[in-house]
């Protein structure tokens, strides 16, 4: 119907908190303090991390570091 | 160059350390977390999450006993979205050491936790990157774990430290602040819910990059919920997690 009656093309709008709560992820409170941060080598994210499971285990998630 | 985003905090001096990261061998080694394994779990049992309720919204942090009626944190998480701590409802810890936080049974009081309240809180929410960022809670009528031990022992530039948190759900909104040149958002999300999965008692390894008057820097992932997060070094915690460590001492 756009294209038919040469209607402008609707501008995009940002994503709202809530359009981001109906996604696959959720949104928390702003802190007044946002220092985290992640690691990214060639463009992709990493890390050295591991859990801690229920059975009192380490069981690593990420990494080695890569080597520089 | 290895650049180590911290989006809008660019005139923190950290990032000009943080430049330097590609002449640092240190990150050579490998690092495996076995041979601290015993050493990490025992300070992972002192590692709470920590829930803020104010008048309209939730602060999620981690928080860390140091004797069974103390816990530190980051002071910030005591800060709403308008700087303001006057509406504070409610502030409690899960017990600590619990692997993973399912907030349906925190929401529903399936899990056990303790209503805690604020001792001090050295952070005054000013913008001044050099004001402590730390708070001590009481725990109540609670009693936590026997506490882990503290050192102001200082780890040379290029230590293997590690952050003992509870990582948030990063949102689209944060990481796309904090990877302006990220190859593909969507793998970096399935990347980062790998690495650091929300609300999952979580260690991430890194290097210490120098060391302040009264802080730290470092290379180390981290994403939201772990503010308050311990760091350790040597089986002792040396300080606690806002961006740059604030130390012991």
């Amino acid at each position: 119907m756009r294209y038919l009656f040469f209607l402008p093309r609707p501008e995009e709008e940002e994503m709202s908190s809530d359009d981001l709560l109906t996604m696959d992820t959720h949104v928390e409170d702003e802190s007044i303090v946002d220092e985290e941060g992640l690691m990214v080598e060639h463009g992709e994210v990493v890390g050295e991390t591991a859990i801690i499971t229920a059975e009192k285990q380490l069981q690593p998630t990420g990494g080695p570091l890569p080597e520089r | 160059m290895v650049p180590f985003l911290n989006g809008s905090r660019a005139s923190y001096p950290v990032l000009d350390l943080l430049q330097c990261f590609s002449t640092n061998s240190s990150l050579q080694q490998q690092h495996t977390f076995n041979s601290d394994r015993e050493l990490l779990l025992r300070a992972s049992y002192r590692v709470a999450y920590l829930v803020v309720e104010f008048r309209g919204s939730t602060t999620n942090g981690t928080a860390l006993f140091i004797d069974e009626k103390h816990l530190l944190t980051a002071g910030h998480c005591f800060y709403d979205r308008n700087k303001r701590t006057d509406t504070i409802k409610r502030i409690r810890v899960v017990s600590p050491g619990l692997p993973y936080i399912n907030y349906s049974d925190l929401e529903n009081g399936e899990i056990f936790t303790l209503d805690c309240t604020i001792v001090k809180n050295l952070f005054k929410g000013t913008p001044d990157p050099n004001e402590p960022d730390i708070a001590l809670l009481h725990a109540g009528t609670g009693n936590g774990p026997l506490g882990t031990e503290l050192s102001a022992d200082l780890p040379p530039p290029g230590a293997v430290v590690d952050v003992i948190g509870y990582p948030q759900e990063p949102v689209m909104a944060w990481l796309k602040k904090k990877l302006n040149n990220i190859k593909d958002i969507d793998e970096t999300i399935k990347t980062v819910r790998k690495l650091l999965p929300y609300r999952t008692l979580t260690i991430s390894r890194g290097i210490i990059k120098n060391i302040a008057k009264s802080y730290i820097t470092y290379q180390v992932s981290t994403v939201p919920g772990m503010s308050g997060s311990c760091l350790v070094y040597q089986g002792k915690v040396i300080g606690i997690f806002k961006f740059r460590f604030v130390l012991m001492k």
